[in-house]
């Protein structure tokens, strides 16, 4: 597939890597050039109120990665979600034992929290691609306009999102396209959920075409709120966001939680840039 | 905007509890048998419980706030806390979590799923027990709230602003506590001024009331003091309770009378909340 995937991460300012609760999960891998004609992207966000939220991001990652239809059908997004809570009280177990053994068994404030369950928001994008060489000689539809190659479907719960760049415009922002809609009590998918039709009320879908030239952002909500205010305030954030490396990533959120531009919090992006 | 400092283990906010333990307290509330100090101790425990949950992770529990508890009650204003935690004034929730004198265990009700409900064993830490002696010194609490605020609001000019709650039935006898509570809310941060909230629990009974946004439904010149004293709620606060179905309004205060102020803690933002999909 003509297209690069990389992902950058940073915790917490306060928090070390270990405190780190955001998950993300790229099928087939990050890579200059993407191998195959279908990408899936996962990123999810551990809720800081919740025990053991990084287990559950990562879990829920890894699953609706690998999940295609989960992405654009509501059923089928509420049985991965019930899912990956059954497996849930296994994960409790196992994390409760492993604290007697080490001789620290959980204390009183523990157990309201995982009695509870874990949380997190989370987007998947599910992308299929025609792949075509870099001297196809078929041209564009139209002069000016970028060849469609392929299609994209997307389902969110809560406030991680989806960014779609085409010839140099936001084609769409998804969940939210709203800087004032960010908030700390987004919907969130928990590990203690066990009903499909609530779990498919809150659910979102969106789809849209892929096209040469392309930028697909993927982020948390930190930076998801920081990218929607640039946009309101007339910036094009892409093109900070695209021509990052990995030193620069650490170095640019560093700066921009200084200034305040962007919020304390965990940040992940995942970024696929079409050729 | 005010009121919207990240409350971080970097950049901390404060509790600071001031619990009435004067005599009046053993008076019981209207006609039931439950006095008035028990359930201002039960208050204030839960309102520890609360706190130390909300910061609890799989370490421990981080420190987003320091607290201290003073109680009032004869002659003296001294730090309530007992036991290892004994005579300290500002104490990371960590420590006040890791000491509870002891955790009893109470049973509560919740929902089985099938429409019905069961009983469940559930820990109730207790550091403050329940105290009634002498005079009512709250002038003197405020001041000396006053006084540990002034240090801990030059020592983090950017936090978000300490947090003092009162519990008491508003009997003071050592003074106007208006104008000790007006000196202590203009203590300030860069994020805003001290914030004072009441629970004033009453021997009256009553229909509890809770967040007003004026004093004409409340019952007696205690409780209309304690609203004069409380502070109003911050904006956010306002909408978070509003949105969780509180009966709140623009200059609704931090005062409740004789109902529970728990809920309270939830209002504040310490990160993502752990909400279960409704």
């Amino acid at each position: 597939m003509r297209a690069s995937l990389i992902a950058y991460w940073a915790a917490k300012e306060g928090s070390s890597a270990a405190e780190y609760e955001d998950a993300w999960r790229a099928l087939p891998g990050p890579a200059d050039e993407v191998p195959g004609n279908w990408v899936a992207i996962a990123v999810a966000d551990g809720a800081t109120e919740s025990l053991l939220a990084r287990q559950w991001a990562a879990m829920t990652a890894d699953e609706f990665a690998l999940a295609r239809t989960a992405a654009s059908d509501a059923g089928s997004f509420a049985d991965t979600a019930l899912a990956l809570s059954a497996r849930w009280p296994a994960v409790v177990e196992s994390y409760t034992v492993e604290r007697e053994e080490a001789g620290r068994p959980l204390r009183w404030y523990e157990r309201p929290g995982l009695e509870k369950g874990a949380f997190a928001t989370l987007l998947t994008l599910q992308m299929n691609v025609v792949d075509t060489p870099a001297d196809d000689p078929e041209p564009p539809t139209q002069p000016g306009i970028p060849r469609v190659i392929g299609d994209w479907r997307s389902a969110a719960i809560g406030d991680t999102c989806l960014f779609h760049i085409r010839d140099g415009c936001l084609q769409a922002a998804f969940p939210l396209d709203q800087s004032g809609s960010f908030n700390t009590s987004p919907a969130l998918l928990g590990s203690c959920d066990a009903d499909p039709e609530v779990i498919a009320d809150h659910v979102r879908f969106a789809e849209g075409t892929v096209a040469e030239g392309d930028d697909f952002f993927v982020c948390t909500d930190a930076m998801a709120a920081w990218f929607i205010a640039c946009v309101e305030d007339g910036g094009r954030p892409w093109e900070t966001l695209r021509d990052l490396t990995e030193i620069g990533f650490a170095e640019w959120v560093s700066e921009a939680r200084w200034t305040g531009g962007l919020h304390n919090d965990d940040v992940t992006l995942v970024h696929m840039d079409i050729w | 905007m005010p009121y919207t400092a990240e409350i971080s283990r970097t950049n901390p906010s404060c509790f600071l509890f001031l619990v009435d333990q004067s005599a009046s307290m053993v008076d019981t509330i209207g006609e039931t048998r439950q006095r008035k100090s028990d359930v201002v101790a039960d208050s204030l425990n839960r309102l520890l419980t609360e706190v130390a949950i909300r910061c609890a992770k799989e370490e421990g529990v981080r420190d987003y706030f320091y607290v201290s508890v003073l109680g009032y009650g004869g002659r003296s204003v001294q730090s309530a806390f007992s036991g290892a935690l004994q005579g300290h004034d500002l104490i990371p929730i960590s420590q006040v979590a890791e000491h509870p004198l002891r955790v009893d265990q109470r049973v509560k009700l919740k929902p089985d799923g099938a429409g019905g409900v069961v009983e469940v064993k559930t820990d109730f830490p207790v550091w403050v027990e329940a105290q009634a002696n002498g005079a009512t010194p709250m002038c003197g609490a405020l001041n000396q709230a006053r006084d540990l605020l002034s240090v801990w609001t030059a020592e983090h000019p950017r936090g978000f602003p300490p947090i003092v709650l009162n519990l008491t039935d508003g009997e003071a006898n050592d003074g106007d506590p208006i104008a000790s509570a007006q000196q202590l809310t203009q203590l300030r941060t860069d994020d805003g001024n001290v914030l004072l909230f009441n629970l004033h629990i009453s021997d009256k009974g009553g229909a509890p009331i809770t967040f007003p946004a004026d004093s004409s439904g409340l019952p007696d010149a205690y409780a209309r003091s304690l609203f004069e004293m409380s502070s109003e709620l911050p904006p956010h606060m306002c909408e978070y309770a509003a949105s969780n179905h509180y009966d709140v309004r623009e200059g609704s205060r931090g005062f409740v009378y004789n109902s529970d102020m728990v809920s309270l803690v939830q209002f504040l933002n310490i990160g993502t909340r752990a909400l279960a999909l409704r």
